[in-house]
């Protein structure tokens, strides 16, 4: 069965991105370092262009969120430019450059179509504009059978987290307090998420706690 | 010099009790799950959604 898994780095008091999102800081102010763990990684730096790196016990953790994906989904935020609106020029085709690390199609959620935009090493980003189950449906379509993995934001997560649609959610717990943002576990309304721990993984920087979702 | 410590059960989402914390609930509503694995009764992983003390 093809399972939506969301892995995500968050802070210890619960933001997934800090405050103020801009073009110069599109984590926002401080969320930077929520991702320090992983850019740290040589299995992080290989896949990004990146020379050296270290291995530890986070590199299983990365490798594994790597295996049976064939496909994504990404909310507008996420894939930016920040701000939203119109796609203009389309020129914008994300912030991974020619060739997005992704390798698979991903499925953006935004209320503005387009065509889709078809990247360098595999990946295709396809604009969904009929909600979240529209999204989903055609992600597992494209995923011929494996799992589909939600990359974010906060926003996406929390639709899909309460539409009771997500299977797996691995939580990179990082020990910084950023006071604000976007927080993962709001907007959930009446919605009941029932997790069960699967793993705790320690490794340098982060804790990897891997849930699945009771339903 | 000793170290002063915090060590508090909390929820997924930040709580560290359930909303309308009172003598009926010293917890508050649902609180008492934060403490569930000390008494080996039930499974983490749990989300409040309180609103009333974020840790």
């Amino acid at each position: 069965m093809s399972k939506l898994r969301c892995h995500i780095s968050i802070s210890l008091d619960g933001f997934v991105a800090g405050p103020n999102q801009s073009e110069e800081n599109p984590l926002g102010e401080g969320g930077e370092r929520l991702h320090d763990w992983v850019v740290a990684l040589a299995a992080w730096r290989q896949s990004h262009d990146k020379q050296g790196g270290e291995t530890n016990a986070s590199t299983r953790i990365v490798e594994e969120s790597r295996e049976n994906v064939g496909a994504g989904v990404m909310g507008r935020n996420m894939f930016g430019p920040i701000g939203g609106g119109g796609w203009g020029d389309e020129q914008w085709t994300g912030w991974w450059g020619d060739d997005p690390p992704y390798h698979y199609p991903v499925f953006i959620l935004t209320h503005h179509p387009r065509d889709p935009v078809e990247m360098e090493g595999g990946t295709t980003f396809h604009f969904v504009t009929d909600g979240i189950e529209s999204a989903l449906e055609r992600a597992r379509e494209a995923a011929g059978g494996k799992d589909v993995m939600l990359w974010g934001g906060a926003q996406v997560a929390q639709q899909y987290l309460a539409a009771g649609l997500l299977d797996e959610l691995e939580l990179h717990v990082v020990p910084v307090v950023l006071g604000d943002g976007a927080r993962l576990f709001d907007n959930l309304g009446d919605a009941e998420v029932q997790l069960e721990q699967v793993r705790a993984v320690e490794a340098p920087g982060v804790t990897h706690l891997k849930y699945r979702s009771v339903k | 010099m000793g170290d002063v410590v915090l060590d508090i059960s909390m929820s997924l989402d930040g709580f560290v009790t359930g909303p309308n914390v009172g003598n009926e609930h010293p917890l508050g509503e649902d609180g008492g799950r934060l403490h569930d694995w000390k008494f080996d009764r039930g499974r983490s992983g749990r989300l409040l959604r309180g609103k009333v003390e974020q840790a």
